[in-house]
C-alpha cells in the first residue's frame, strides 16, 4: 500500500497519531503532524512510497508542531521534532515543507554514518551512477530534475550514499527541491513534472518541490555503481561543455563535498578512492538544459569512457 | 611560513598517512588530524621521500633531481621549498628533533 492509495482520511488520522511510517528506500521514517496544510504536501510528494504498519521499527522519526499559546495566531510558526526533542529553530508555517524536507536531510547527514554521504545528485543510466556534487546555484538540482525526466533514473538529489563495503551508491529518491528561476525552467522543460505549490520567501528564495519519478521510487532499493562524477557550474550564456578533469583532483573536491568521510576515517578514504577508481571525472558548465543533456546522453554511450590518465 | 633553510623535517610524529595515486597526482589523507591534501608530482615525491627519512632542503632537492630526472637548479629548490611550506603549514611535516 503506497501513500497514494490510503484514502485521504485514513492518511491524515494516521498522519496524526500515531504518525506515518514510510519506507524510502534505506531509511524507514516516520512522520508525524496535525498540521494540515502540510498534509496534503507531504500525501502528495511522497505518494509514490510504501506506507509501514503502524508501531514498527524506524530509523528517523519527525513531529512538525505549531507552537502552543498566541504564536499560534501571530506570524504562525512551524517546529520540528526529532525523536521528541526540538533540534532546530521555528519557521514560518507557510515554510512546513521545506522544513520538514530540510529536517530529513539533517537526520540522515546526522547519523546515516554507515554510509559515505557526499552532497551531490545522482543519478542512474544502465545500472551506472552519475554523480551531480554541487554548491547552491551551480545548478545541480536543475540538471538533476532534467536528467531524471530524460531516463536517467533518480537516486537523490542532495545524498550521494555510498556504501563503504564496495563504494555502490544507495538510492534514497526523496522530492528534488528546486529554487527560483529553475522551477519555471523544469516546468517548461518537462510539463509532464509533478511540481507541488511555489513557496516563496525560504531562505533559498522561492522553492518547489519536484515528486519523484514512480519508476525511481519503485527501485529505490536498486543500488547503482559510481560511473561519473561531473561538476556543475551554472553560468549564463555559456555552451554547455564537459571538461576532463583529474581523478585526484575529483576526489580532492568530492572529499569538500562529503559530510563525514573525514570523520569515518581510512574505511571513508577507501571508499571514495574505490568509487573514484572506476569513474571518468569532468567539470561541466552550462547554460541552457537543451544543449546540456545531450553531453550526458553521449556519457552513456560505451566508446565514450576516457582511458586512466586522458 | 617560511622556514629556516638547513632545517631537517620529518612527518609528524603521530601522523597516520592513507595514500591513493592517480597518474601523476596523489591525495594524502591523514587520519590522525582528518585532513586531506592534493599533491601534484613533486609534491608527492617530496612526502614520500620525507615518509621514508627525515631530509632537509638540499638533499630533498638533489633526491627528487634524481627521481625525475634533472639537474638541481634553483627552480627546482624554490618549488620544492614552496612545498615544505605547504606540508608545515597543513601539519604534514615538523623540524625532526636533533
Amino acid at each position: 500500500m503506497t501513500v497514494g492509495e490510503l484514502a485521504r482520511d485514513e492518511f491524515l488520522a494516521r498522519l496524526e497519531h500515531p504518525g506515518i511510517s514510510l519506507d524510502t528506500g534505506p531509511f524507514l521514517i516516520r512522520i508525524k503532524t496535525a498540521i494540515g496544510e502540510l498534509a496534503d504536501e507531504v500525501r502528495f510528494l511522497y505518494g509514490e512510497f510504501p506506507v509501514l504498519p503502524d508501531g514498527g521499527i524506524t530509523h528517523f522519526r519527525l513531529e512538525l508542531r505549531r507552537p502552543a499559546g498566541l504564536r499560534r495566531w501571530w506570524r504562525p510558526q512551524v517546529f520540528s521534532l526529532f525523536d521528541g526533542e526540538r533540534r532546530f529553530e521555528p519557521m514560518p508555517l507557510a515554510l512546513a515543507i521545506p522544513t520538514l524536507e530540510w529536517s530529513l536531510n539533517w537526520c540522515v547527514a546526522a547519523n546515516a554514518h554507515h554510509h559515505v554521504m557526499v552532497h551531490s545528485a545522482v543519478l542512474e543510466r544502465d545500472g551506472r551512477a552519475l554523480l551531480l556534487p554541487g554548491t547552491p546555484g551551480a545548478g545541480k538540482s536543475t540538471l538533476c530534475a532534467a536528467l531524471a525526466h530524460r531516463g536517467w533514473r533518480l537516486l537523490s538529489d542532495e545524498f550521494a550514499l555510498l556504501r563503504p563495503a564496495d563504494s555502490q551508491l544507495v538510492s534514497w529518491p526523496r522530492p528534488i527541491s528546486l529554487k527560483g528561476p529553475s522551477i519555471d525552467l523544469i516546468r517548461a522543460f518537462a510539463p509532464d513534472a509533478r511540481l507541488g505549490r511555489t513557496i516563496p520567501g525560504t531562505p533559498k528564495g522561492p522553492v518547489a518541490h519536484l515528486r519523484p519519478p514512480s519508476a525511481s521510487v519503485q527501485r529505490a532499493r536498486d543500488r547503482a555503481e559510481p560511473a561519473w562524477v561531473v561538476f556543475p557550474t551554472y553560468r549564463a550564456g555559456e555552451p554547455a561543455r564537459l571538461t576532463p578533469l583529474s581523478r585526484a583532483r575529483a576526489f580532492y573536491r568530492l572529499a569538500q563535498f562529503s559530510f563525514n568521510y573525514e570523520l569515518l576515517g581510512p574505511p571513508g578514504f577507501e571508499t571514495l578512492s574505490r568509487a573514484i577508481d572506476g569513474c571518468d571525472t569532468y567539470d561541466f558548465t552550462y547554460s541552457k538544459l537543451d544543449d546540456a543533456l545531450p553531453l550526458f546522453q553521449a556519457l552513456v554511450a560505451p566508446s565514450s569512457r576516457r582511458v586512466a590518465g586522458s | 611560513m617560511s622556514v629556516p633553510t638547513g632545517t631537517v623535517w620529518r612527518v609528524t610524529e603521530g601522523s597516520q598517512l592513507a595514500w591513493k595515486s592517480w597518474d601523476d597526482e596523489h591525495v594524502v589523507f591523514d587520519y590522525a588530524a582528518g585532513s586531506t591534501h592534493l599533491l601534484d608530482a613533486i609534491a608527492g615525491e617530496a612526502l614520500q621521500a620525507l615518509a621514508g627519512s627525515p631530509a632537509n632542503l638540499s638533499s630533498l632537492v638533489r633526491s627528487i633531481a634524481v627521481s625525475i630526472g634533472v639537474e638541481p637548479d634553483t627552480a627546482l629548490e624554490l618549488r620544492i621549498q614552496e612545498t615544505l611550506d605547504r606540508f608545515h603549514d597543513g601539519g604534514l611535516i615538523e623540524p625532526a628533533l636533533t
